[in-house]
């Protein structure tokens, strides 16, 4: 196991740069993952520690030694792929064992590493069959089953989730947890699902367009995103953005109708955005009226889609009782979770 | 109706369902539509394909004069060819032929398309350069070799007198004759195998190469083990196409050598050729082609059980 460090990180494709300097430090045993839209720059950044891609600037270091252009196979480093990258024509245990082979290690000494690495994933029973011959999960499986047999000191995932279906991806979600909390190899997992990242990380670095945008633990970035970009892609359903002016101690829309400001930002006096969660609004008499347009109820919960004038609001209530498309209700935030940013820069005020 | 028909389905009663269809109820129509449907494919195909092969088959019982038939012989003609050492000579040197030629075109072909498969664009462009020959007519292809090798002013035996080797007879020498044709084969064919090895090479994704640079292994690995077992398959399939079309394929060597020096070139398909035009009884001949068709029958059987094991 090893620390894996990012120093200033740059990727150009010929005058074209992709990933404007990034810079991360991820501690040995830990989870990280990297989330951000399509094209954020997650995946390069993830070749990129892997020695996929060449590094066009900045240096990367595993367990202290600096790997800029060490070739993969000497970088102690196991990855699994989205599409899985499994040997069509080997057998499961050939699969996991070819970085044995390859590395000349003797037949028992591969026979045992497989079996180790088939128990830890309840592969045992599929040992002789052909990639061909299994389900999405359990080729997912025998692709983490080879990167295990490695033991290297980072396991690296690119999407790996992707091609499965959703209860399958929440299961196996939990079962790379279960396998990180049992093996303590340091991960770093690349998704575009915050919910992936949320669920799974220790610390997730949030990336767009190139840059990284926060880097914190889960919890963290909920609670305290640092800019709007952050806001709205932590958490699901995404925060709502209101626009508006900070007044008097209080926000006030578009249209006149106004809403409370944390003590903290009481003072404050100019445009701002105004960001609370769906699950941070609460029905209450006083509260800001709106017109519901679409009810969802999911059991648990119920997200409502209403609309204050031209601007769509996303509301989660856990109450029993539903409001009907059409009707206006009344919506206070909990004051003491509500975000403002600045309207320019998008950064947090609060 | 249609409620009806859904009663007896429900009933479960077989013979009833029968008795409801529209098949049972106009017979004599209905029983003839089908074949009238598959008469134009069926008529063409006898005509061209089965009604030339019988008959070959059953020339090869019979004795001729020319174009008359003089009677039935029975294996006479079958024996005649087998015991003939000719007939195995020719059959010696249609083995090195399509082995000759198969080994030439494979080995460029996939040189070509491992080559051009990493060269981006430049590759795109030398690959449409490189399919030339194979869109050239054979006759054409053996005119311009028989040009390049001639011993008397072709610029090959030229190069070889610069460099001090003693060009020879070229296709004039019994020993030389039948490698220099199968190399002129090979030439022509090889555009063929590096088409369908770059179209399977294309199809291997790149995230295995990936895999066997993080497991540790070289270029020799990534193609030992990703390359050459994607595209085997086809590669397998070309081959098995490439030696049908070999052992049926005089028309270079009708060019080029006219089955010569000494029979130096003669395979089966030109045997028969020759005889077909120059023999006084076509009986053997029509043997000898029975020969080439078995063995392609056989190799067709091959290419379908390898290409059936590939798609299903």
């Amino acid at each position: 196991m090893a620390n894996v460090e990012l120093q200033a990180v740059k990727k150009a494709y010929g005058n074209a740069p992709v990933i404007h300097g990034v810079t991360v430090d991820i501690d040995d045993g830990e989870f990280v993952t990297l989330v951000g839209p399509s094209g954020c720059g997650k995946s390069t950044l993830l070749r990129m520690i892997a020695g996929l891609e060449d590094i066009s600037g900045g240096q990367i270091r595993i367990g202290g030694r600096t790997v800029n252009g060490v070739p993969p196979k000497e970088r102690d480093i196991a990855m699994v792929f989205q599409n899985y990258a499994l040997y069509p024509h080997m057998t499961v245990a050939e699969n996991m064992g070819f970085s044995l082979k390859l590395k000349k290690a003797s037949r028992d000494e591969r026979d045992a590493g497989v079996k180790r690495a088939a128990e830890i994933l309840s592969l045992t029973k599929l040992l002789d069959r052909y990639p061909r011959e299994l389900s999405g999960g359990q080729r997912q499986r025998v692709a983490m089953g080879r990167a295990i047999v490695r033991d290297p000191q980072v396991f690296l995932f690119d999407e790996p989730l992707s091609n499965l279906d959703a209860k399958l991806r929440v299961q196996m979600r939990t079962e790379i947890k279960e396998l990180h909390q049992r093996l303590k190899t340091t991960t770093v997992y690349v998704t575009h699902d915050q919910v992936e990242a949320m669920t799974m990380a220790d610390k997730i670095v949030v990336m767009h367009d190139g840059l990284v945008e926060q880097i914190g633990a889960p919890l963290d970035l909920y609670n305290h995103p640092a800019n709007m970009f952050v806001a709205g892609f932590i958490g699901s359903p995404a925060m709502n953005f209101l626009k508006g002016r900070c007044e008097n101690g209080r926000f006030v829309l578009e249209d006149g109708s106004a809403l409370p400001l944390p003590a903290s930002l009481q003072h404050l006096s100019s445009s701002a955005v105004y960001g609370v969660r769906p699950e941070h609004l609460v029905r209450s008499d006083d509260g800001l009226a709106l017109t519901v347009a679409v009810v969802e109820p999911t059991g648990a919960e119920t997200q409502v889609i209403a609309r204050h004038g031209s601007q769509s609001i996303v509301c989660i209530f856990r109450d029993s009782e539903l409001p009907q498309p059409g009707e206006t209700i009344r919506v206070r935030p909990d004051v003491a979770r509500v975000h403002v940013f600045d309207e320019s820069e998008g950064t947090r005020l609060s | 109706m249609s409620a009806s028909h859904t009663q007896t389905v429900v009933a479960g009663s077989e013979a009833s369902v029968l008795a409801d269809t529209p098949a049972t109820r106009n017979p004599a129509h209905l029983s003839w539509a089908p074949f009238l449907w598959f008469a134009p494919a069926i008529l063409i195909l006898f005509l061209v394909t089965l009604y030339p092969t019988v008959f070959v088959g059953w020339l090869s019982f019979q004795k001729t004069r020319y174009y008359d038939l003089t009677g039935f012989v029975g294996l006479t003609n079958y024996v005649e060819v087998f015991s003939s050492p000719a007939f195995w000579n020719t059959v010696y040197v249609s083995l090195v032929y399509v082995a000759g030629s198969l080994a030439g075109a494979v080995v460029l072909g996939m040189a070509a398309a491992l080559v051009l498969n990493n060269a981006g664009p430049t590759g795109t462009v030398l690959r449409v350069l490189i399919l030339f020959p194979w869109t050239l007519s054979m006759s054409v292809v053996g005119s311009i070799w028989l040009w390049l090798l001639n011993p008397s002013f072709g610029p090959i035996p030229y190069l070889m007198q610069l460099t001090g080797i003693d060009p020879g007879l070229m296709l004039g020498d019994p020993g030389l004759a039948l490698p220099l044709i199968i190399v002129v084969t090979a030439w022509w064919s090889f555009p063929y195998v590096m088409v369908m090895a770059t179209a399977a090479m294309q199809s291997i994704p790149k995230e295995l190469y990936e895999a066997v640079e993080i497991d540790g292994g070289g270029p020799l690995v990534k193609f030992r083990y990703v390359t050459l077992t994607h595209i085997l398959p086809t590669l397998g399939s070309t081959a098995l196409t490439l030696s049908i079309m070999y052992l049926t394929l005089m028309t270079l060597i009708i060019v080029m050598t006219g089955g010569g020096p000494l029979g130096s070139t003669t395979t089966l398909s030109f045997e028969a050729f020759r005889g077909t035009v120059q023999a006084v009884n076509i009986g053997p001949t029509a043997v000898v082609s029975i020969v080439v068709l078995l063995i392609n029958v056989g190799l067709g059987v091959v290419y379908t059980r390898l290409t059936g094991r590939v798609t299903g």
